[in-house]
């Protein structure tokens, strides 16, 4: 290949792999090769951020763009006039090894159009992946994509090469497949995270799968993203879900006019998705009885809101799972505040110096049964012009004082 | 009367002058002043007097110190060497010199000069892990060479992750700050001290060409936060990132 081949095709099919927003590098545990090279960090290491903010961990790569497929919200949908290229299994092998002696990336995101059938293409990535693993020995982080339609066979095969393989949902319902990608359709795109995650029960071992919902593409509330989330966590069938706002980059009539990406939306869906993971939360106690998730209030405020009566806490007596019910204070703030009070008198200044943002939590606590200075009545007024909800706090801070 | 004391940097060097300070200088330790002679210049100072490193004197007052504090808290000195710019040797001896007192004192994370010490040892960590992603290698003839000026010394933990990753690669990292080299050749690790202004004039090659199109190409335009970019790669650290240089190949 030559220098200005390389530059081509890295230039076209990295361009194309931007939009898939999985990025992780994190959850695997591979020591070095004695004759080759790279091991993989538990807790996954960026490389760098580009202009978007975003982090870099993985040489994200497209194999190809050229794909039979129309999927109608797709950069690389067949009836797209675009510069096409395709890398061969060795050039990724060889970039990617490059990339790492250098230490700009983690390892390989590897994800494709589909190239003739979906096998051939899934037979290309795994050969690619095959280069890495076998001839080069290379114990750094891989990422598979797995095409929908993929065999059996070439999904086991992918998993025994990859640290972690995905399969993007795209949709949260049926609905959004016939009016957007009519080759596609949830179950046979399910199928996958099935298939590994029923392998890896056998083995008592977590599935290595994630996936990917778009968001703002299609008309779903997003109590149908939380609710599908929720099911994916609960059957183990992924790690982690992924959330990427529509951006539009092909014209058609079935595609939604929007005049810039729901780029807050999906930040709400995510916070909301963490509070799932690592706050217990369900997704009826995110949602209340509301359809979307509000967009002027991270969830977790929201819920607080909607829950005033379960406030104020005590913070030198509640346990962990409160704790971390209150706004502003996550899983690690709680158990320093658990260790802090353990071993010395806490107040105000304390929860401070141990890093603590008492910017949110301070309307939601109580130390040693005071309110904490900052949360005075005009303090709490001026909140509570932003939603009605505060005035339940003072309903139920006179209740209590009475 | 404001006294000056200097040691080389050493983690034997930390040890003795901690000693030192317990020692002699446990109820006037706020008229101290310490010099690091790895991050800073002798001849900036006149009058001081200098710490005789030992490695025996090191080692007696660390047995002696497990004898009468957590060993954790004794391990943990090593990093709070390591964190030389925030300059913990007097709280540490002043922990120390309260620890009789307070058996409590070292979990007390509320504690001022205990939360200094943890918030230090957070950052330390926070920095070696940034530059376990952020180092960047060039190659020069058969070996690949990279440079940094790390907030901490972070050399001698980062070294390890890299020897590690490429045990088959010879490589040399080096501090221009502190003018700490670690040489990864045939397999053999070792550390070096250079001259501080060693300056290796490196190209860029087409390697590092593609990965810069690779960075660029990877933004997405509707998603641009230049701000965002800042909080995550502040820009004393793009010195020395390829992404951010000019590629001449």
């Amino acid at each position: 290949m030559t220098k200005q081949d390389s530059l081509y095709k890295l230039s076209i099919l990295s361009t194309a792999a931007r939009y898939d927003n999985s990025c992780s590098s994190s959850g695997a545990k591979r020591e070095s090769h004695p004759f080759g090279i790279g091991n993989t960090h538990l807790s996954g290491i960026c490389h760098s951020w580009t202009a978007d903010g975003r982090c870099v961990s993985l040489l994200k790569v497209l194999l190809t763009n050229m794909c039979e497929n129309d999927c109608k919200y797709c950069v690389c949908r067949i009836k797209n006039n675009l510069p096409r290229a395709m890398f061969t299994p060795r050039e990724i092998a060889d970039l990617t090894i490059e990339f790492y002696k250098r230490n700009f990336i983690e390892g390989l995101f590897l994800s494709s159009a589909v190239y003739k059938s979906p096998d051939y293409t899934m037979e290309l990535m795994i050969k690619a992946a095959e280069i890495l693993r076998k001839e080069y020995h290379f114990n750094g982080y891989i990422h598979l994509k797995i095409l929908p339609g993929t065999s059996k066979e070439l999904i086991e095969k992918s998993f025994e090469l990859a640290d972690r393989v995905s399969s993007n949902l795209e949709f949260p319902t049926k609905e959004g497949f016939s009016l957007l990608a009519p080759q596609k359709d949830f179950e046979e795109l399910l199928k996958p995270l099935v298939h590994v995650r029923n392998i890896y029960l056998e083995k008592n071992k977590k599935s290595p799968a994630s996936t990917q919902l778009i968001v703002g593409a299609t008309n779903d509330k997003d109590i149908k993203f939380v609710t599908l989330a929720n099911y994916l966590y609960e059957k183990k069938l992924v790690r982690r879900v992924y959330y990427s706002a529509y951006i539009p980059v092909n014209n058609d009539k079935y595609l939604p006019h929007v005049k810039s990406p729901q780029f807050l939306r999906e930040h709400r869906l995510y916070q909301a998705d963490w509070l799932i993971r690592f706050y217990k939360f369900k997704p009826e106690e995110i949602l209340g009885n509301e359809e979307n998730l509000r967009l002027d209030l991270d969830p977790k405020m929201s819920w607080a809101l909607r829950n005033i009566d379960k406030f104020p806490i005590e913070i030198t007596t509640a346990d962990y799972y409160e704790l971390i019910r209150i706004p502003g204070i996550g899983p690690k703030g709680a158990m320093k505040i658990i260790h802090a009070r353990k071993y010395s008198h806490i107040a105000e200044k304390d929860l401070k110096r141990i890093g603590i943002s008492l910017k949110r939590a301070k309307f939601f606590i109580t130390i040693h049964g005071k309110r904490i200075s900052g949360t005075t009545d005009k303090d709490i007024k001026k909140l509570e012009k932003e939603t009605h909800l505060f005035d339940n706090l003072y309903k139920y801070e006179e209740n209590t004082m009475l | 009367m404001r006294k000056i004391l200097c040691y080389d940097g050493s983690y034997e060097g930390f040890i003795c002058l901690i000693d030192v300070l317990i020692s002699n200088y446990k109820n006037t330790l706020d008229a101290v002043e310490i010099i690091n002679l790895l991050i800073e210049k002798e001849q900036n100072y006149i009058f001081y007097d200098k710490i005789e490193t030992s490695k025996v004197k090191s080692e007696v007052f660390i047995s002696k110190l497990k004898n009468l504090l957590p060993g954790k808290f004794v391990n943990d000195l090593y990093l709070y060497h390591l964190c030389d710019t925030l300059k913990l040797e007097k709280i540490v001896a002043s922990v120390i010199i309260k620890y009789p007192l307070n058996k409590n004192i070292l979990n007390q994370i509320t504690n001022k000069e205990v939360c200094v010490l943890w918030k230090a040892k957070r950052s330390l960590f926070r920095e070696i892990h940034r530059y376990k992603g952020i180092l960047r290698f060039s190659k020069l003839d058969e070996i690949y060479y990279a440079q940094f000026k790390p907030k901490f010394n972070v050399l001698p933990i980062l070294s390890k992750h890299f020897f590690s990753r490429y045990n088959n690669m010879n490589f040399i990292i080096y501090d221009l700050l502190r003018g700490i080299a670690f040489f990864n050749i045939n397999n053999k690790g070792k550390f070096l001290y250079l001259d501080r202004n060693l300056d290796l004039k490196i190209k860029s090659d087409f390697i590092d060409k593609l990965w810069k199109i690779y960075f660029e190409k990877s933004a997405v335009d509707e998603r641009i936060s230049m701000e965002r970019q800042k909080i995550k790669l502040p820009l004393y650290v793009r010195e020395f990132l390829t992404e951010f240089k000019d590629c001449n190949d």
